[in-house]
């Protein structure tokens, strides 16, 4: 008997199939918050059959796409690949390499590439009451709002400390430690309600995380803010003008700084303050 | 020939997006991004194929006289960036 999800983003649908539930359970509860009700049309369709206890193979469109692979392993090129499939389709509108959470005021997006210390930020705020769109990507409408792919929070081997502040919620479903000390973390561990589904952006934020760092905030121009956003736009190719005028849009819209930080709650109370500013 | 004589115009598949006074370029072919701020971004709009950069520094200086010495280094700088990252050529 098969068991299958199907998970949306940016207008398009990806199914993933297996033989059993057990195969897919992982996926089903780290992207539950990104499953769909739509299930025609998927882009790509992939199937996980289960070879021996350990290894599984990946079948994409009834092709073998992995022959044999540990399912840990599997887990987290589905899950990868997900994001990939479903942001390079995307016709909606740009979607940027970005996270993004909503305070009371609108939403914080936090742009930057692998490294620059988003996951963990993002994390940190959810954890601070903040509510989780995304700690990937993000897509800017042309009404002016974003929405997250709210997939579980992936934090990387130096991270992990997020858990201890965790400690009364770590028994429950919800998280799943790899090997190679990543992390995924399902939202509803580190807060109380659902991931919120679009928000108006209020903040706009590149991160970059240094160690032992004094928190540094310079504003950007909306040009300084649209020629970094353009280094995070992963789907230019499907767009208008390459994207280049949607992102003009957000970049003219929402206030922008580069932030240097090490210490998460100076930046957290830092952003909580600049939230709550009155717009200029 | 020196660089005052060269008369620059934009690259072919350069798109140029203002925002106040401030320009981003992008060549979406090439994945080139450039910023230029309000210096930058006007010696840009002068760059049009049928002006030198002689002329282009004449120009500024008849606006700005005060800073003449700044214009013609500025001006030079740019242009040779832009040439430099592609997004402008020689005419």
């Amino acid at each position: 008997m098969n068991t299958a999800i199907f998970v949306s983003f940016g207008g398009n649908v990806i199914r993933f199939s297996a033989e059993h539930p057990a195969l897919l359970a992982p996926l089903a509860v780290h992207l539950r918050h990104c499953q769909s009700q739509t299930t025609a049309s998927p882009l790509s369709a992939f199937h996980l059959t289960a070879i021996s206890e350990t290894w599984v193979q990946i079948s994409e469109n009834g092709s073998v796409l992995l022959p044999r692979l540990e399912r840990e392993s599997a887990w987290q090129i589905l899950m990868q690949e997900s994001l990939t499939r479903l942001n390079g389709a995307c016709t909606l509108g740009p979607v940027f390499h970005a996270a993004a959470v909503q305070g009371e005021q609108g939403g914080v997006i936090l742009c930057g590439p692998s490294g620059c210390g988003k996951s963990t930020l993002t994390a940190w705020l959810v954890l601070h009451g903040f509510c989780y769109l995304s700690d990937e990507v993000i897509l800017y409408t042309g009404e002016g709002y974003i929405s997250g792919f709210a997939r579980s929070l992936v934090l990387k081997n130096g991270s992990a400390f997020i858990l201890k502040c965790l400690t009364e919620n770590i028994q429950r479903e919800g998280h799943q430690r790899f090997s190679d000390g990543s992390l995924w973390l399902a939202p509803l561990l580190l807060q109380s309600i659902a991931p919120c589904v679009q928000t108006l952006p209020r903040l706009l934020l590149f991160p970059q995380y240094q160690p032992d760092a004094p928190l540094r905030v310079r504003p950007l121009s909306s040009a300084e803010s649209l020629f970094r956003l353009l280094q995070n736009l992963v789907n230019a190719r499907n767009l208008a003008h390459n994207g280049l005028e949607a992102a003009a849009r957000l970049a003219h819209q929402t206030k922008a700084y580069a932030v240097v930080y090490s210490d998460l709650n100076a930046i957290t109370a830092w952003i909580r303050q600049t939230i709550n500013k009155p717009i200029a | 020939m020196t660089i005052l004589t060269l008369i620059p115009r934009p690259t072919a598949g350069f798109q140029a997006q203002t925002l106040e006074n401030e320009v981003v370029l992008l060549h979406p072919i090439q994945n080139v991004i450039i910023y230029l701020n309000t210096s930058g971004a006007l010696v840009w709009s002068l760059c049009n194929g049928k002006r030198s950069v002689a002329e282009i520094i004449e120009l500024l200086v008849a606006v700005y006289p005060e800073s003449e010495k700044d214009i013609r280094a500025d001006v030079q700088h740019i242009v040779q960036e832009l040439m430099g990252r592609g997004a402008l050529t020689a005419a």
